[in-house]
């Protein structure tokens, strides 16, 4: 595995900590520096590396995204005009299918969870040994009320689930018993909506299918901020779960204080699968379609034994073989669905 | 079988979402003659050189996943249910081919 780390920017960072960070980040795995460098000469310097997975160490301002256009932007009111990606780093430079079916498994550790070296080191602590740690049974799942059937696909691929999705229930820290419902389980799948404003974007939502259904603050960062995920693999397919930029914040950058993956990783998680935009999601048939879709296909790669990053590797392409079989008009949609699909976390984790 | 008009397929879609937003379904692009097709309104020279190399991704692409891409059929049609919600518009999208629903999806 190659570890990806502008050590330059993370010294700047860091300050008098910068060398110690350093130190736990090289306990990962090979480190290749890439301080100096654009997002297009990071790609290349990846592109020369051998075979294996490439972890990029930190957040957007250690190692930037690739910013690519929305293919659906504009499309069924869909107002994410860009969408920040980490695909193109497992891309070959000049090959533009393989920023949607990547060659190369890419997995990103951001450092956003919390603003000093002493969480950055504790969060590093736990990705170092992610790849030994055995992931704990149960499984915790819960969906809108309008995803029940695309939840239920979900369900059908994960290995180990047990029970059922939960359904729209309201979910305030405050609530007992709620964080026993997340501690200390395995597997997870969410399928609530999500926002990308804040204060709104700390939480995901619930929703009946009543007429004009209220959105119900169903799980919210501060909630898994009670809650023990050590050892877990979590995937969201609800909309911005994997969003790091901020724009247009109005109180600071995104932390495991108010960002749903951050906050899962600063608690023990070994991986988190999730979108950086707005996710579409089937409502009909077999619900086997767009982002739910690629996530159940992640969980099968999981049951069959691969690596957290090239478990989405492996399903983005898998996906788009049958997506691009299908309609053309469902085209577009499938593009944006697997260019926003990121894996945080240890790329050799397994389920 | 008889070519379907824009009310024929609103009232297809309709029915394959909730009764509370039925209300708010519009056609959006179509094969009908005589109906404007949203989509393709405004589309110039440089638009058509975008869809052109869009085309082209998606036949690279194809041919990188080993998909095999649909031969071109009857249009599909969009129609749209825009609804207004507390976390920005959450539209609700069906689309019509040969006057069946073939799918349904809105963003989470």
């Amino acid at each position: 595995m190659f570890v990806i780390c502008s050590t330059a920017r993370v010294r700047a960072k860091y300050g008098a900590s910068g060398e110690k960070v350093l130190k736990a980040i090289g306990r990962l795995g090979q480190v290749v520096d890439v301080s100096g460098q654009s997002p297009e000469g990071i790609q290349a310097q990846i592109a020369g590396l051998q075979v294996g997975p490439a972890c990029l160490i930190g957040g957007y301002d250690l190692i930037p995204p690739f910013m690519r256009a929305n293919p659906t932007f504009g499309e069924s009111h869909d107002d994410d005009k860009d969408v920040p990606t980490d695909a193109p780093y497992g891309a070959t430079p000049g090959k533009p299918v393989e920023e949607y079916a990547p060659s190369r498994a890419v997995s990103r550790i951001p450092d956003d969870a919390t603003p000093d070296a002493a969480g950055f080191l504790a969060l590093l602590a736990h990705q170092v040994a992610a790849p030994t740690i055995i992931t704990p049974k149960g499984s915790f799942e819960e969906a809108a009320d309008e995803f029940a059937g695309a939840a239920g696909m979900v369900h059908g691929s994960m290995p180990g689930a047990v029970g059922k999705p939960k359904l729209s229930p309201p979910g305030k820290v405050s609530d007992a018993g709620l964080t026993a419902l997340l501690s200390g389980k395995g597997r997870f799948h969410i399928l609530l909506h999500g926002a990308n404003f804040d204060p709104d974007w700390d939480s995901l939502w619930g929703r009946g299918t009543a007429a004009n259904a209220k959105f119900i603050r169903a799980l919210s960062a501060q909630l898994i901020d009670l809650s023990d995920m050590r050892g877990a693999v979590v995937s969201f397919s609800s909309c911005y779960s994997a969003m790091l930029d901020a724009a247009p914040a109005l109180e600071g950058a995104r932390t495991a204080k108010n960002q749903v993956a951050l906050a899962c990783l600063s608690h023990g998680a070994k991986v988190v699968f999730g979108a950086t935009r707005s996710n579409w999601i089937g409502m009909d048939g077999d619900f086997n379609s767009f982002g739910p879709a690629l996530m159940a296909l992640v969980w099968t790669q999981l049951g069959k034994g691969k690596p957290a990053a090239e478990a989405l590797r492996l399903a983005k392409a898998a996906y788009l073989k049958v997506a691009l079989s299908q309609s053309a008009s469902e085209h577009d949609y499938a593009l944006k669905t697997v260019l926003q699909a990121q894996c945080y976390g240890h790329p050799e984790a397994t389920l | 079988m008889a070519t379907l008009n824009n009310s024929d397929i609103l009232k297809i879609a309709r029915e394959a979402v909730p009764e509370h937003i039925r209300a708010l379904g519009q056609v959006v692009t179509s094969s009908e003659p005589s109906a404007p097709a949203v989509a393709l309104a405004g589309v110039g020279p440089k638009k058509r050189a975008g869809a052109a190399a869009r085309n082209t991704l998606i036949a690279d692409l194809a041919k990188h996943v080993g998909a095999k891409l649909p031969k071109a059929t009857a249009d599909v049609t969009a129609v749209e249910f825009p609804e207004q919600t507390a976390l920005g518009l959450r539209t609700t999208v069906v689309h019509v081919k040969n006057g069946k629903v073939e799918r349904v999806f809105k963003r989470g």
